[in-house]
């Protein structure tokens, strides 16, 4: 078992199996050793709440025998193009990102920060899946952001994308 | 190490979407959406829109898929440059090459995001440098990149290095795949032969789905040059791209096809069954070193989990490959110079054309009225004797007859004179069998135009005599001003603004084509709505005082798909297709806004299309009275060449 902290000095108890699906705890852990010092030593994880470190282990739980990815397979999500598939999500992990966007948005930091590779491509990706096929004004509403171009601007970007609308 | 914000502040401030790390956004978020929702992006705000351009320029994978640095090493190094013959909006007194250099160095040098090009790729496998950048979506790169690509020779090559780029990808995924495969292998040390087949058929199938995204974009990008006055009229870029899009599309049309087979039989094969002696399976079970009781699926389900993923790439497979095969058909559609000129070309095409009305009536409906509209709309002159014929001749026959009629009855109002006796006979002829399938439906009322009336109405289009027939039958109801039909301006300057307007027969049947949509005759299957859309001129204005309108080519495609719902007869019980087919035809159709039709002839619609019958006779009469006195026909407005130029007979198929 390992032992992690969160920001507030909230506890949690994980299997390390679990929790290895973080590349920084993993070669965290990795650099100690086999010692039993890391069942006794929390980690302390100052860049992550407690509720955000419990949708974490909740994730890693749940995908505790999905074959990691790693920077060193980053083509292992991606397809040929480079692209990675932003609408293939599948029911479980769609629940798990019915969530706020300020806990989505911090899941994402969280899943940089703890490097877990699956979970930020997810996170990322139901963000892309809320902008796709909306209408700017659509964006500016879901995400909450002033329009700052002026009309002349506006017509001029209007303008410059008319030939690559959908027609 | 660095560090982000401290957690309180984060707890105080939750962030929103424009806090994320900027590395985060372009990679993880802008990087995997398509350029058309990129475009959208861009209109939200300023910061939106200088990140989305240095996305656009650097991150998406398109800049990889499209081979675009091979596109600018032919670009650049081009040794016959000609900065006389630029086109205006790229000209410049350097070199092509360096124009579009300065093209993509000055997007990247937008916006207070231009320090950024130092960024490291958060991803070894997506190397980032200046040469592979392109703007994607600036339209005038494009143009300056195809200018110096116009001889057919090079666009042919520049296509062909496209098709060796997608091949590469789907080797390297199918590589990488393999390369996991053993490695887990030996890990496990069981090989899983299902898994494997499956794994190595999903990373193709999702290679060959980025590479016909990137396709259906170029497709774009291709529609969006060759409608540029500078290139519109140039035959190489024509054929250009014509002939590369059409090898592309078709190539990949196959590909899709053998991928979605691939993964539709691999999801139907039999799933094995779970078994807890299976040696197998309890090595399976303990991969990881987690125990037996805690493995939360079962081979079963992971196989079955397995097989609907199979089922839906392989479904997405089939809709890109429709989409991509409606894209060519449009493409080529709107090249009529090239298909004038390669009359081999052109039969092929329009029977690829006809035979798409079997599965997806509404995109080739409209194929075949951008066909026809830009025939109609070119230059007097451009269009002869020879070639109208060759193009009547291919129309010939071709089901459904009554679009075949359509198709032909525009182009023999615009150039009633180059219209050779053959020809006409032809017409004839599928207009009598037509009449015949009419005739055998229990039409309510007599036609609506007799002999004299139809003279007087030869030159009308169809729309017109809809609206004759119909308005009788709607005597006495109200129009439904809310109905789903185009709306037309009427004023003149609305009409003057569409730069083919004079030109085009539809112009003056225009009113009429309105109102008869609006009329209680109308198809029970409703095609897409038009979409009003704003037009800008040369100048960067808008057109028409800020109206939004319909222009003459929609209102074309909107006629023809409505005579389609008219006409075609479409076996939609078609038992040789299989579920994923039938799902992937569902969701094209959705797409598309595409119409599947199961139209029986309806005394209704008999009663529609009665009207055209008979004028098109009274047309072909009045034709053929001219041409046995050796005259014109007295078209209005419409007098090109001579009835004594010899049609051809040599198709050259």
């Amino acid at each position: 078992m390992v032992k992690l902290t969160s920001s507030e000095g909230t506890e949690f108890d994980v299997e390390r199996s679990v929790i290895e699906r973080s590349l920084l705890i993993k070669n965290l852990l990795d650099d100690v050793g086999e010692s039993d010092t890391c069942a006794y030593t929390p980690i302390p994880l100052p860049n992550v709440s407690g509720p955000i470190l419990a949708k974490v282990i909740e994730y890693c739980e749940h995908h505790r025998n999905d074959p990691v990815v790693g920077h060193g397979d980053a083509d292992a999500e991606l397809d040929a193009s480079g692209a990675r598939v932003s609408d293939e999500i599948d029911e479980w992990d769609m629940e798990f990102c019915k969530v706020d966007q300020g806990t989505l948005f911090e899941m994402i930091l969280a899943a940089n920060y703890l490097d877990i590779r699956s979970m930020l491509d997810l996170t990322c990706k139901t963000v892309a899946n809320m902008i796709k096929n909306k209408t700017p004004e659509e964006i500016r509403k879901t995400f909450n952001i002033t329009n700052d171009f002026s009309p002349e601007e506006e017509e001029q970007v209007q303008r410059e994308n008319a030939w690559c609308e959908d027609r | 190490m660095d560090r982000p914000p401290t957690p309180g502040s984060l707890a105080l401030e939750r962030p929103c979407f424009d806090r994320l790390p900027l590395e985060l956004r372009l990679y993880h978020v802008y990087a995997t959406l398509p350029v058309t929702d990129l475009a959208q992006c861009r209109a939200v705000s300023r910061s939106w829109r200088a990140i989305v351009d240095e996305t656009l320029l650097r991150a998406h994978p398109y800049q990889r898929t499209l081979a675009l640095r091979s596109l600018l090493h032919e670009a650049s190094t081009r040794s016959n440059r000609r900065a006389d013959l630029l086109p205006p909006t790229v000209g410049s007194s350097r070199g092509h090459g360096d124009s579009l250099r300065t093209a993509a160095g000055a997007y990247s040098c937008t916006g207070h995001y231009a320090t950024m090009c130092s960024l490291p790729s958060p991803y070894s496998c997506m190397p980032l440098s200046a040469a592979d950048s392109f703007p994607l979506l600036s339209l005038d790169a494009w143009e300056a990149a195809f200018y110096d690509l116009s001889v057919p020779r090079a666009f042919d090559s520049w296509f062909r290095a496209m098709h060796k780029t997608g091949k590469a990808n789907v080797e390297a995924a199918v590589a990488g795949v393999s390369a996991r495969g053993r490695r887990d292998s030996a890990l496990d040390g069981t090989a899983r032969r299902r898994v494997s087949a499956t794994d190595v058929a999903i990373a193709t199938g999702r290679a060959l789905l980025a590479e016909a995204d990137a396709g259906i974009f170029l497709y774009t990008v291709c529609r969006g040059v060759a409608q540029r006055p500078s290139y519109s009229a140039n035959d190489d870029v024509q054929s250009g791209l014509c002939i590369g899009f059409l090898n592309m599309s078709l190539d990949m049309y196959d590909r899709l096809r053998a991928a979605a087979d691939t993964l539709n039989d691999l999801a139907q094969a039999p799933v094995p069954s779970s078994s807890p002696d299976d040696p197998t399976q309890a090595a399976d079970c303990n991969v990881n070193g987690a125990p037996e009781a805690a493995q939360e699926m079962t081979d079963g389900q992971h196989a079955s989990l397995l097989a609907s993923l199979e089922a839906h790439l392989a479904t997405q497979l089939l809709v890109r490959q429709q989409q991509l095969y409606a894209h060519m058909l449009q493409q080529i559609a709107m090249s009529p110079r090239f298909l004038l000129r390669y009359a081999s070309f052109c039969f092929t095409y329009l029977g690829k054309l006809f035979a798409a009305f079997n599965t997806l009536p509404g995109v080739a409906a409209r194929a075949l009225a951008t066909l026809v509209h830009s025939i109609v709309t070119l230059p007097d002159g451009v269009v002869t004797a020879r070639t109208l014929n060759v193009i009547l001749i291919c129309l010939a026959s071709k089901e459904p007859l009554a679009l075949s009629l359509l198709a032909r009855h525009q182009l023999m109002t615009r150039y009633a004179s180059l219209v050779g006796a053959e020809e006409a006979e032809a017409c004839r002829v599928d207009l009598a069998e037509v009449r015949r399938s009419v005739n055998a439906v229990d039409v309510d009322e007599a036609p609506a135009v007799d002999g004299e009336a139809g003279d007087l109405l030869a030159p009308f289009s169809v729309a017109s005599l809809l609206f004759l027939h119909n308005a009788r039958d709607a005597q006495g109801k109200e129009v439904d001003s809310n109905a789903d039909v185009p709306r037309v301006s009427s004023s003149a300057s609305a009409v003057a603004a569409d730069k083919h307007a004079t030109s085009s027969p539809l112009v003056w049947s225009a009113a009429s084509i309105d109102a008869a949509m609006c009329t209680a005759v109308t198809p029970p299957l409703q095609p897409r709505t038009l979409k009003l859309h704003r037009r800008w001129s040369q100048d960067g204005t808008e057109d028409n005082d800020n109206s939004l309108r319909v222009s003459v080519e929609e209102r074309l495609a909107w006629l023809f798909e409505h005579v389609t719902a008219l006409s075609v007869t479409h076996q939609q019980s078609n038992t040789s297709v299989n579920k994923a087919t039938s799902d992937a035809q569902k969701k094209m159709a959705e797409a598309t806004g595409d119409m599947r039709v199961e139209m029986r002839l309806s005394s209704a619609h008999a009663s529609a299309i009665l009207p055209f019958i008979v004028a098109f006779e009274a047309f072909l009469a009045l034709h053929a009275e001219h041409l046995h006195q050796g005259q014109a026909p007295p078209v209005p407005g419409i007098g090109h060449g001579s009835l004594s130029v010899p049609s051809t007979r040599n198709i050259g198929v």
